[in-house]
């Protein structure tokens, strides 16, 4: 039941409290890099996201944009400049996006990328009948950003042809993959203009009411199956349908464009057997760097080596401190005499000098937090005061949730786990080869293999 | 209300509904964390979320920033004091906006007590939502316990009446004295509830039960309901003795025989973790008294949606009293303990908070089964209670900045040994405060190194407590935002301003540095310059119209018009900055509303 109260009826309740499933926060910028990793991202993958992984969904989302579109303009929407006017468009949006993934499990498949997954199996398990898509209030405010769309919306707002600029409205591009992906699917799931021509009496339904609506007057025929779907994890370096791709290459891959050359330095490194190989060749690239002057790839080599010795530092560290459920904050000095941690820091120390030393380190925006991580580690003569010094850093420099900090000589947990957080600074070259690969830009087949090391396959994707 | 509900512990916003202001009480140290992760967000309605993409998380701060400071001090919550080291806080800047207080400013006294009070904006129609549970501000709380909740929303009328306060019966009171014990700042706060209740109409079939430190035994507050007998579900049991339950049962106006303890067993999956206590010498005791100890089966539920796989312990306390005709049930704050309730002369020495009404809601009352040892053997355990007093002399203290002074004050009951202070202030600086009789003062006007958190000490006793802001809307503006590159930190401070009145939707795309090409916030691409002009004066007036609607709305409110005006001084020195003849205008028009006004 929901947790809403009416303004008119005054409303009581006596309830227990329901299990209590957060929207986990990601806390992944333990050492205050991720602006920099960001910004080699733009520079090596300008327009994509983290979370762009599938191809298919731009083309699925696209068909969510035109239809959501032709409902909310039916309903009476028509600006979308204001907070209350984007959140009005996007009630409408919602309920598709996840009618595609009960879709996805109503077929059998149940890898890809499937956010609001668990909820939506859920709602399937309750009959379809749970407001919302079984999830709470604040799953629900929250899906905007950890959703489907929340996970394409640069894709959407900054790839020309897909919408008007705007994120929502749905451009040539858009429209074609729309069409598309209409036609695919079985006839009694297909939608036409004229469903949203005829008598709906769209008051009620803009009550909060959009999910219901979807259901059961939209789009009664979504667990119809067939045709497209989100692609499954074992397809996903495998090409897209050839009159999908034909639309979607030149408009993400078009000729001549930095995502098209960045996709054609990765596809060519094959010797690259590693991430960092890859970002040498990256750094290499002549033609890359005609793309992006007066910005330079040359830091790059070394800013990912420094920042994967760091994050394997403090792995280390937080493996130390949780080895004893009831001796969690152990001495530093204990620490330090840590085979393991003494060999982790002295790796960051050695990287840690090569990055002072590394060319075009001045023309990188970012660059002080890293050469302030390397100058405190070359500073620190023995293990113990790499320690702090890698601590101290971790506690001025690292966003969100410290994972620990030193006290009266103990280093003490600050948090229960960092899960996810514990992840490698990346440049979006995977979904930058995902999307490469499924569009047929280049094969990219040893570029994915170099880059599927350490990294999960959708960050936020557990999350609701 | 025959039957619980199944709901979710996160309270959301009513549809449409805009935070005016927020009371929340809590026993346990308030998790800055859990506050700014989720209950903020909730309640403020975030469009952003805390995400490890830099921009996403630059905007949610800047929105979460700035929409608190709006509210700022209208976020009120009054908890204990400490009783043990604090934790480190994540978010130590969360107490700018959100003003923490603790109680103890009279005389000794332990806040219990679990309300959540919302006065919410919907549309013109405003609302008052109460909640009154057993769930704490803490992560843990609202994660790995299972709570029980009352609440209620009711509309408020234009104007307050002081008899309308009357069936709110104990609550006013409650209020009044929590707001004494909490000092002089937080008692205005709660005036302001206080009020509000005058401006709705109590529901007719509740009453509420309420506990004050130094009061009157809370227990005598349920014999007018002339109970035949009381079944209680609470985690912790006091250290009770034949006196003290005889004492209590007189009170509440039932023989010692007819009270029913619901316990759990040595094998109950809730006897694993520290959340229930019955000492055996208080077992005993209640036994020999004539108090029937019944056992909790491990497979008991409370509802049909609570699964046997839940691994949430019980922290919800039920008091189910049976009269001759009826069945009311109190869900309350109150353990079955002397310091929840009193007995005889004996006063409490909690702020408790409960509401009683009439429930056809019978599983408490049906747990009946007896113990056989040595199958099912009563869960004895010797443990600090979790009300138990903080044993010190040092027994309150408040730290406020008005911007040019940190006041500080202390009440302790050890008059000879000197206490100091440390303050701690954002950036890591320390500076040190003697007292003398109780008070202290350090100037300080630093608004980028604000004054955080005060360690007060006497001899071996120490206590810390948040620092609240006092400072008036201009001087509160010259602080970053919090978590904001500061480079990015005007700007975003400004996109909201704008966003707040109607202005573009804040997108990484608006915000130079986040994304954005450097254009100014809420003008677009110029393609046709005599269109654009027009476009761009219609949206400025746009925005200047919504802010004066909620000027004049403001105009009673002493506290939210100046921060009105303060948004004008924003706005105005935001279009003074940009070029073209609408922006001139505007400024023109705004500099007009502001002389108007002053």
């Amino acid at each position: 039941m929901a947790n809403d109260l009416s303004p008119h009826a005054p409303q009581r309740a006596w309830y227990f409290t329901a299990p209590w499933d957060p929207v986990p926060i990601r806390r992944g910028d333990a050492l205050g890099f991720r602006a920099g990793a960001d910004y080699f991202a733009d520079l090596l993958a300008p327009g994509l996201s983290n979370n762009t992984a599938d191809a298919r969904w731009i083309s699925i989302l696209s068909w969510c944009l035109q239809w959501s579109h032709a409902a909310w303009r039916s309903a009476g929407g028509g600006d979308i400049s204001r907070r209350d006017d984007q959140r009005a468009r996007y009630a409408w949006l919602r309920p598709l996006e996840l009618l595609w993934v009960d879709r996805t499990l109503e077929a059998g498949q149940d890898t890809g990328q499937l956010r609001g997954r668990r909820s939506v199996e859920r709602w399937r398990k309750a009959d379809r009948r749970l407001p919302n898509f079984a999830m709470t209030p604040d799953q629900f405010r929250r899906y905007r950003q950890v959703g489907t769309y929340g996970a394409y919306r640069v894709v959407l707002r900054t790839v020309s042809g897909l919408t008007t600029g705007d994120g929502w409205t749905p451009d040539d591009t858009a429209l074609k993959l729309a069409a598309l992906v209409n036609d695919t699917l079985p006839r009694a799931a297909r939608l036409k203009q004229e469903h949203f021509e005829n008598g709906t009496k769209w008051g009620v339904w803009n009550q909060e009411r959009h999910a219901e609506y979807w259901v059961k007057q939209g789009w009664t025929g979504w667990a119809t199956i067939g045709g497209f779907l989100p692609t499954p994890d074992d397809a996903l370096r495998n090409q897209l349908p050839e009159e999908e791709r034909h639309i979607l290459e030149p408009a993400i891959f078009a000729a001549g464009s930095t995502r098209r050359v960045s996709a054609e330095v990765l596809a060519g490194a094959k010797t690259a057997k590693t991430h960092a190989e890859l970002c040498d060749a990256l750094a290499a690239s002549t033609t890359l760097l005609t793309k992006i002057k007066p910005a330079s790839l040359a830091p790059l080599p070394a800013f990912t080596r420094f920042a994967d010795a760091a994050t394997h530092a403090m792995r280390g560290v937080w493996s130390a401190i949780n080895q004893d459920d009831a001796k969690q904050a152990p001495n530093v000095d204990e620490l330090a005499r840590s085979t393991e941690i003494r060999e982790r820091l002295e790796r960051l120390r050695e990287l840690g000098a090569t990055w002072l030393r590394a060319p075009g380190r001045s023309t990188f925006p970012h660059e002080h937090v890293a050469t302030r991580l390397a100058e405190t580690m070359q500073a620190a003569g023995t293990t113990t005061e790499q320690l702090r010094a890698l601590s101290r850093h971790h506690h001025e420099h690292g966003g969100g949730r410290r994972w620990f900090r030193e006290q009266a000589g103990k280093l003490v947990p600050l948090v229960a786990d960092t899960g996810i957080a514990a992840t490698d600074y990346r440049f979006r070259l995977r979904p930058l080869a995902r999307l490469a690969a499924q569009c047929g830009a280049a094969n990219m087949n040893n570029a994915l293999d170099a880059i599927s090391q350490q990294e999960p396959d959708d960050e936020e994707a557990d999350a609701l | 209300m025959s039957t619980p509900d199944w709901r979710d512990v996160l309270p959301v916003p009513p549809p449409g509904g805009q935070l005016l202001e927020a009371w929340l009480t809590s026993f346990e140290d308030p998790d800055a964390g859990l506050l700014v992760e989720y209950l903020l967000p909730s309640l403020l309605g975030a469009s952003h979320s805390l995400s490890q993409e830099v921009q996403e998380r630059a905007l949610f701060f800047g929105e979460l920033g700035t929409a608190l400071e709006r509210l700022r001090g209208r976020i009120t919550v009054i908890s204990s004091p400490p009783r043990v080291v604090r934790e480190l806080s994540q978010y130590p800047w969360l107490w700018r906006y959100v003003s923490h207080f603790i109680v103890g400013a009279n005389s000794r006294a332990v806040q219990h007590a679990k309300l959540w009070a919302f006065h919410w904006k919907v549309g013109d129609e405003e609302l008052l939502a109460l909640h009154v549970s057993s769930t704490n501000l803490t992560t843990s709380a609202f994660k790995k316990q299972i709570q029980a909740c009352w609440q209620v929303s009711v509309c408020l009328s234009k104007r307050a009446t002081v008899n309308a306060r009357r069936p709110w019966g104990e609550f006013v009171p409650f209020l009044e004295a929590l707001g004494t014990s909490a000092g002089a700042v937080a008692t205005e706060r709660l005036e302001r509830l206080i009020t509000l209740l005058g401006r709705a109409e109590c529901p007719d079939d509740i009453t509420f039960v309420a506990s004050i430190p130094g009061g009157k035994s809370a227990a005598r507050q349920l014999k007018q309901f002339e109970p035949s007998e009381i079944h209680v579900l609470t985690p912790t049991i006091g250290e009770w003795n034949d006196q003290a339950v005889d004492s209590w049962s007189t009170d509440a106006g039932v023989a010692p025989g007819k009270l029913h303890l619901k316990w759990i067993a040595t094998s109950h999956p809730w006897a694993k973790n520290s959340g229930w206590t019955l000492s055996e010498s208080a077992g005993k005791a209640l036994e020999a008294s004539g108090v029937l100890i019944e056992r909790l089966p491990n497979a008991a539920r409370f509802t049909e949606e609570h699964r046997e796989a839940d691994p949430r312990w019980s922290h919800a306390k039920l008091y189910l009293l049976r009269s001759r005709r009826k069945r009311r049930l109190l869900v309350t704050s109150a353990n079955w303990s002397v310091a929840a309730w009193g007995a005889g002369k004996t006063a409490p020495h909690n702020f408790e908070l409960g509401v009683l009404f009439e429930s056809e809601w019978t599983n408490l009352e049906s747990i009946d089964e007896p113990f056989a040892p040595p199958d099912t053997v009563p869960f004895y355990v010797d443990r600090a209670d979790e009300e138990e007093e903080r044993a010190s002399t040092l027994e309150w203290a408040e730290a406020s900045w008005d911007g040019k002074f940190l006041h500080l004050s202390a009440r302790s009951l050890d008059s000879t040994t000197p206490i100091t202070a440390v303050v701690n202030f954002s950036g890591g600086a320390e500076a040190p405060v003697s007292l003398a009789s109780g008070v202290g003062a350090l100037p300080w006007k630093d608004p980028e190194r604000t004054p955080l958190a005060a360690r007060f000490s006497q001899g071996g006793e120490t206590l810390e407590v948040d620092v609240i802001d006092l400072r008036p809307p201009s001087d509160f503006s010259k602080t970053p935002l919090p978590e904001v590159d500061p480079a990015l930190a005007k700007v975003l401070r400004e996109a909201f301003l704008l966003q707040r009145y109607g202005g573009p939707v804040v997108d990484a795309d608006s915000i130079p540095g986040l994304g954005a090409a450097s254009r100014p916030i809420g003008t677009a691409v110029p393609t046709d310059y005599s269109v654009q002009a027009w476009l761009d004066a219609r949206a400025a007036f746009s925005v200047v119209d919504s802010w004066r609607d909620a000027l004049d709305e403001a105009k009673s409110e002493p506290l939210t018009l100046e921060r009105m005006r303060q948004d004008g001084e924003e706005l105005r020195a935001l279009y003074t900055r940009r070029e073209g003849p609408a922006a001139s205008l505007v400024v023109e028009e705004l500099r007009w509303r502001l002389d108007e006004k002053a």
